[in-house]
């Protein structure tokens, strides 16, 4: 009996046992193998809010004012909406015309992030389209912002993974005795058409959160423009 | 000669009757101890990545912050040494905020942030020194 090796029960049993076992494992895996890929897209969107965050900070910083009433009097130094701002920055290239705004760009813009991602939210095959938009980064040359011509400007993808229509901005103008009444004295306002800079500018936008879809994850930067001492030179 | 017809009938023996107890629960120990370093390794993976979301976001406030009080000169209306929730979205964090004077020009801050409020788990804190000549 023994050389005739397994009966069939004892094989079927054996299957049985095994099939359930590697049931339980395959379906574990699987759950790992999907949080870990959910973990890792959340992974990248949050890289590119810090390397958002590290973009306009450092512009923000570097912004400056030039007087162009004389040739161009329509001119904006710093032009603030709910939705975008544009102003002139110090670059290692020089002096540029800088906008950030959210959006999607068309199929021969840039689709890779700052980050490497490549990604097109409004082609996803597997889920459809996703309810998310890129924030972008628009940097000209001062002839084509004054010209309003495009011959060197550029478009970069600065973060992807934002739902839909959340980037929004604020603007505060300077305040008087701001040492007295601390951060309670900061008004935001929801544009900036003034000829100077704004003292600080703040950021709002939501990432989308694939655990989350409804709510996702807001982040707000409130960004100081003015180095320090110059505005407490002019109070 | 007959001892080793002897050894290999027993071997035969051996092979034939199947896996001894012994064997099976080794090899099931084996099995569990490798799955188990898996799962461990994947559930650190997923600490790591909560980790560094909730770093991410207190680098933030921390940077909202310290830009605040630079602008502010810093303001006495700013600094508060008892955590104090902050407002949305990062109402899960508490802020503490000290100062202390080290010359009529230099000040030395000191901003301790934890998370989440009711039960901190997580903390980041600054040190600073900021110049900040007295406007009294």
């Amino acid at each position: 009996m023994k050389i005739k090796g397994f009966t069939l029960v004892e094989l079927i049993l054996g299957l049985a046992i095994a099939a359930i076992i590697g049931l339980c494992v395959y379906n574990m895996f699987w759950q790992a193998m999907k949080l870990d890929d959910k973990m890792r897209h959340v992974h990248e969107n949050y890289m590119e809010v810090l390397m958002a965050d590290q973009a306009f900070s450092h512009d923000l910083e570097n912004a400056i004012t030039l007087d162009f009433s004389a040739s161009y009097p329509d001119s904006v130094i710093f032009d603030g909406q709910k939705t975008e701002f544009s102003f002139l920055t110090q670059t290692p290239k020089g002096i540029k015309r800088v906008r950030y705004y959210s959006g999607l760009l068309d199929q021969n813009g840039v689709t890779k992030t700052m980050i490497g991602r490549v990604t097109n939210p409004s082609n996803n095959m597997a889920k459809g389209p996703l309810p998310v938009e890129f924030l972008l980064r628009q940097e000209s040359s001062l002839a084509d912002w004054l010209n309003e011509t495009t011959d060197e400007t550029s478009t970069q993808i600065v973060a992807a993974g934002l739902k839909k229509e959340s980037f929004n901005c604020l603007y505060a103008p300077f305040v008087k005795d701001l040492h007295t009444s601390g951060s309670k004295g900061i008004d935001y306002k929801d544009s900036w058409d003034s000829k100077g800079l704004p003292l600080a500018v703040s950021c709002n936008f939501i990432l989308y959160d694939p655990k989350n879809p409804q709510e996702g994850l807001m982040f707000k930067r409130d960004i100081f423009l003015a180095p320090v001492g110059s505005y407490h030179n002019e109070q | 000669m007959n001892r080793m017809r002897l050894l290999r009938c027993a071997r035969n023996d051996t092979f034939k009757s199947g896996f001894m107890l012994l064997e099976a629960i080794l090899s099931v120990v084996i099995v569990s101890i490798c799955l188990t370093f898996i799962a461990q390794s994947l559930l650190t993976n997923f600490r790591t990545g909560v980790r560094f979301q909730e770093m991410t976001r207190s680098l933030i406030v921390m940077e909202n912050r310290l830009g605040l009080l630079y602008a502010t000169n810093l303001s006495e209306e700013d600094f508060n040494p008892y955590p104090q929730p902050l407002d949305k979205p990062y109402d899960k964090f508490a802020l503490s905020t000290r100062k202390d004077t080290i010359n009529d020009h230099l000040k030395k801050v000191e901003l301790q942030l934890n998370w989440p409020v009711d039960k901190p788990q997580g903390h980041l804190d600054v040190t600073t020194i900021i110049y900040s000549p007295d406007e009294n």
